[in-house]
């Protein structure tokens, strides 16, 4: 048999050419690109925006409360489902690698995938809100936001494939925990 | 090595209340073998049963000696090629059976180099660079037989492999499947059409309805079906003068009269359909009956199930 981690990269090197050209995963990147286009919007146009504001209503509220567990959602669903809908995966069941495999393959390359446009929309949201008013408030909040941002996908990610795989309420109970402590933080860092 | 290629004993398997097979006994040889039957007789659930796709519902099933079912020991050593025309769209033909290769535990280098053999064998070595997404039903069929053989497996089992060929292709197909053979390869492939399996191999299985009708060589097989009668209708203008000849021929056992005023249909029933077909040209020159059309009604794998059937299916 094949070991784990060189059947799942192999996996992941190829999904991840077939996942760039999918459509899904540029909607994902859409989904996730647009606070921080009307982040873009709203600086340009609304004389009394404020970084804070903006990083708040847009970073907390759209991005992390919405467009995080959307993009969870519909990327984690996708990890298997997609090969099973196309019936593709009767070529990687019949092949002598472990089944977790196909798991880990496509769930390392859908976490790269999201994180790189995540980063990609954090860093755009934050020069969306420093050219607000100039002040160092965005810029401190753009600090914390992709490292809160990258756990809460990441945990967003995992538990959605868990519930798909039926562990339990045990790990969601910890990732709402983190959820509600990283809403805490940012809404700290968020005050003036 | 084991002796038999596939020993089933007692199969079944259910989906839902739907009977895929049920109490499948049957031993294959190695060599190339040919799985016949209608649609809806039970080969891809057979065939998904033998490469471990599916588990049995009850009974036993050993390939190479070994059980199918998620045995990864067993799957590096057979290749499938799939019924249903599933494909990463955005991959090259090439990118797809180099893929798959990997996966089969060669290096990078080797999986290109034996891709693009196994792509020559079924002549798609000049598209070997192009999108699946661009390739015709036929080339997309090519492309599924490539990657079950790239690795050069010890079984290949194939669901309907010639479906969407055109004449050309299904020719080259049926000689990739004769070499393979003479190669030791064993091939097991599914088929609906009598006469293809009949180029390639004398060993069948038949299965109807879920349930194992003959196996063995077709030789066997045809012997056991010359003890029925063969029926062949005729189309003539003036049917009496046709049949009073036919009748008096060696081996006829019933002629029959049927259709309108304008046109008769003859059907008749002879045990000597070759006797039949030599004396018939003759016969219609003579008598001047005017012969429109002759057809076989016995032709089609139908016809050898109703026959094996006793006449009940």
């Amino acid at each position: 048999m094949i070991p784990l981690h060189t059947a799942a990269w192999v996996i992941a090197s190829v999904h991840l050419g077939t996942l760039v050209r999918s459509r899904r995963a540029w909607a994902c990147a859409g989904l996730l690109l647009l606070p921080a286009l009307i982040a873009w919007i709203v600086a340009g146009s609304y004389a009394k925006a404020t970084p804070s504001g903006l990083t708040t209503m847009l970073g907390w509220n759209a991005l992390l409360q919405v467009s995080v567990p959307l993009v969870s959602l519909l990327m984690g669903v996708a990890v298997v489902a997609e090969e099973v809908d196309d019936r593709t995966i009767t070529y990687l069941f019949l092949r002598p690698i472990p089944r977790t495999a196909l798991l880990y393959g496509r769930l390392v390359t859908s976490v790269l995938w999201l994180a790189v446009c995540a980063a990609v929309a954090v860093a755009l949201l934050v020069a969306a809100a420093s050219t607000a008013d100039g002040s160092d408030a965005g810029i401190t909040n753009g600090v914390r936001l992709p490292l809160l941002l990258a756990v809460q996908r990441s945990r967003g990610l995992h538990r959605c494939v868990c519930s798909t795989r039926r562990v339990g309420e045990e790990r969601h109970d910890r990732g709402l925990g983190l959820h509600l402590r990283s809403r805490r933080l940012l809404v700290a860092a968020a005050r003036p | 090595m084991s002796e038999h290629l596939v020993r089933a004993t007692d199969v079944a398997r259910f989906y839902g209340d739907v009977v895929g097979v049920c109490d499948l006994s049957v031993t294959i040889p190695r060599g190339t073998v040919g799985l016949l039957g209608p649609n809806g007789a039970g080969k891809s659930t057979f065939l998904k049963l033998l490469v471990g796709e599916l588990k049995p519902s009850r009974g036993q099933i050993e390939v190479l000696g070994e059980t199918p079912f998620s045995n990864p020991r067993l799957h590096a050593r057979l290749g499938f090629c799939p019924q249903q025309d599933a494909l990463w769209e955005e991959l090259t033909a090439l990118e797809f059976v180099e893929f798959l290769l990997r996966l089969s535990g060669f290096e990078a280098a080797t999986a290109r180099s034996k891709g693009l053999q196994a792509l020559e064998r079924v002549q798609l070595a000049d598209v070997a660079h192009r999108r699946l997404k661009g390739f015709s039903k036929g080339m997309r069929q090519r492309t599924r037989i490539a990657q079950a053989i790239a690795h050069q497996p010890e079984l290949v089992v194939l669901d309907e492999p010639l479906t969407g060929l055109d004449p050309l292709a299904r020719h080259a197909t049926l000689d990739l499947f004769r070499n393979l053979g003479n190669e030791g390869t064993s091939v097991v492939f599914s088929t609906h059409v009598l006469h293809e399996v009949e180029a390639l191999t004398k060993n069948v299985v038949l299965l109807h309805r879920g349930r194992l009708l003959a196996g063995g060589e077709i030789a066997g097989i045809r012997t056991l079906l010359d003890r029925h009668p063969r029926r062949y209708t005729i189309q003539a203008r003036d049917p009496r003068l046709l049949a009073r000849e036919l009748v008096s021929l060696d081996g006829v056992e019933t002629v029959k009269f049927s259709g309108s005023k304008d046109t008769s249909v003859l059907t008749v029933e002879t045990r000597l359909p070759d006797v039949l077909l030599r004396e018939l040209p003759g016969i219609a020159a003579r008598t001047r009956a005017g012969i429109g059309s002759l057809e076989s009604r016995d032709e089609g794998l139908e016809a050898v199930f109703d026959y094996l059937m006793g006449g009940a299916a």
